[in-house]
């Protein structure tokens, strides 16, 4: 697939919600996804000869997302003198509503992101795509550059390994207790 | 299994920020690429920065050549008193010329030119070290340099250097006039073990013609060096290389 300007900008409209909420996912805090985002798309630009098949583009933006939020710091060194022509955000109207929904989601988020920090790396990936983000397992697969079997034993570990942690902290049952949402795959 | 994760609504980007950050990508993919990145910028500074000093530092070392010196060698040339003017690389030494019993080694120095340690049946680096003698820049780069760099009471080195590419022998004549032939060494040193019966300034000055010959003879300069000078009352001055 030969990606242009012009597709480049249609993915970014298809996708960037999605990956826009994916690295907030990941960084836990909604401001300082958006650079992330930006950069995704500035790198999938500089990748673009590494996108095989079109159909899974969006798993490849995860996959990019991926490793731009495990190195956000070199990642946006990189791209600096860019993220340094971004606009400033106009003033916007106080949504009190939407602002606090946005607290909670990053209270919830950095519990989570605490919760998981045990985990190793790779595990982690696998388990936030999967895990958390809904991505399918052949999906993560080409995202993380990695066979499917490969996914399905690194969510296992994963699993097992919150379980594990879970039972011998109790945080099981806290956060049952807090009414969080719980939802079970 | 049980994951207890929240489950999160997806959310937009804050109002009109999803469109100023399409345009500010379009804008940046659109912007003229510089040929290297910052990376390989800092990358190829370096390269070309070290390949730079390389070729300064073998500018300056290569021309000297030779075989490997024993480890007392370079302990006499690490004793060379600075307070003299010159600062030999003891490490850079190498051997570059023999005759005989006689061996003449070199090295290069902080001021741009070279010095010699001599070795001779009567004065070994182990056992004597004397620090060697050092040739200042001015009269290195001349086409011929010679003197002598050792006696004994039978004997005396006289060694030196030719920048001439082609020399291949040096020609001179003894004390008594008697034709003196050695060949050259690496990097254009020569040294002499040259005998004698009667004192070097037996008649007189002893200041040969120095010829500097090629492969097929043909001579290729011509220098007179005074190598012993008769200072009255008997007394012989013996000037070294250095003048």
């Amino acid at each position: 697939m030969a990606l242009d300007e012009r597709t480049l900008g249609l993915l970014f409209e298809r996708h960037a919600k999605l990956i826009y909420n994916y690295c907030f996912r990941r960084v836990g805090d909604w401001a300082t996804a958006e650079d992330p985002v930006s950069v995704v798309f500035l790198e999938a630009w500089r990748r673009r000869k590494t996108l095989r098949d079109p159909d899974k583009a969006l798993p490849w933006l995860y996959g990019i997302a991926t490793n731009v939020v495990r190195n956000r710091r070199r990642a946006q060194r990189r791209y600096a003198a860019a993220l340094g022509r971004v606009p400033a955000a106009l003033p916007e109207p106080d949504f009190a509503a939407d602002a606090l929904a946005r607290l909670d989601d990053e209270r919830l988020v950095n519990g989570v992101l605490a919760d998981v920090a045990a985990l190793p790396r790779a595990e982690l990936d696998v388990f936030v795509l999967c895990g958390w983000f809904d991505v399918s397992y052949e999906d993560a697969a080409v995202a993380l550059g990695i066979p499917i079997g490969t996914v399905r034993s690194r969510l296992s570990r994963a699993r097992r390994r919150m379980r594990e942690l879970q039972a011998s902290s109790g945080h099981e049952e806290s956060m049952k207790a807090t009414g969080k949402q719980a939802f079970e795959r | 299994m049980s994951e207890h994760l929240p489950a999160l609504p997806l959310r937009d980007f804050p109002q009109d920020r999803l469109r100023v950050r399409k345009e500010h990508l379009l804008r940046e993919v659109a912007r003229p690429q510089p040929r290297l990145s910052p990376r390989r910028r800092v990358a190829l500074a370096v390269l070309v920065a070290l390949v730079a000093i390389g070729t300064a530092t073998a500018a300056t070392t290569s021309w000297l050549r030779g075989g490997p010196v024993p480890p007392a060698v370079v302990s006499d040339f690490g004793s060379y008193a600075p307070q003299l003017g010159f600062h030999p690389d003891p490490g850079r030494a190498v051997l570059v010329a023999q005759d005989g019993h006689v061996s003449l080694y070199a090295t290069t120095n902080a001021e741009g030119s070279y010095c010699l340690v001599t070795s001779a049946p009567w004065k070994r680096p182990e056992t004597l070290p004397d620090g060697g003698t050092c040739i200042p820049p001015a009269q290195a780069a001349a086409p011929l340099v010679a003197g002598l760099v050792g006696a004994s009471s039978d004997s005396v080195v006289v060694a030196g250097r030719t920048t001439s590419r082609d020399a291949r022998t040096i020609r001179f004549t003894d004390v008594d006039g008697n034709p003196v032939t050695r060949t050259v060494g690496s990097s254009g040193f020569f040294v002499a073990d040259v005998h004698f019966t009667r004192s070097p300034c037996a008649h007189g000055d002893w200041r040969p013609s120095f010829a500097v010959l090629d492969p097929t003879g043909r001579e290729l300069t011509r220098t007179h060096v005074t190598l012993a000078r008769a200072a009255g009352l008997g007394a012989c001055v013996l000037p070294g290389p250095h003048g």
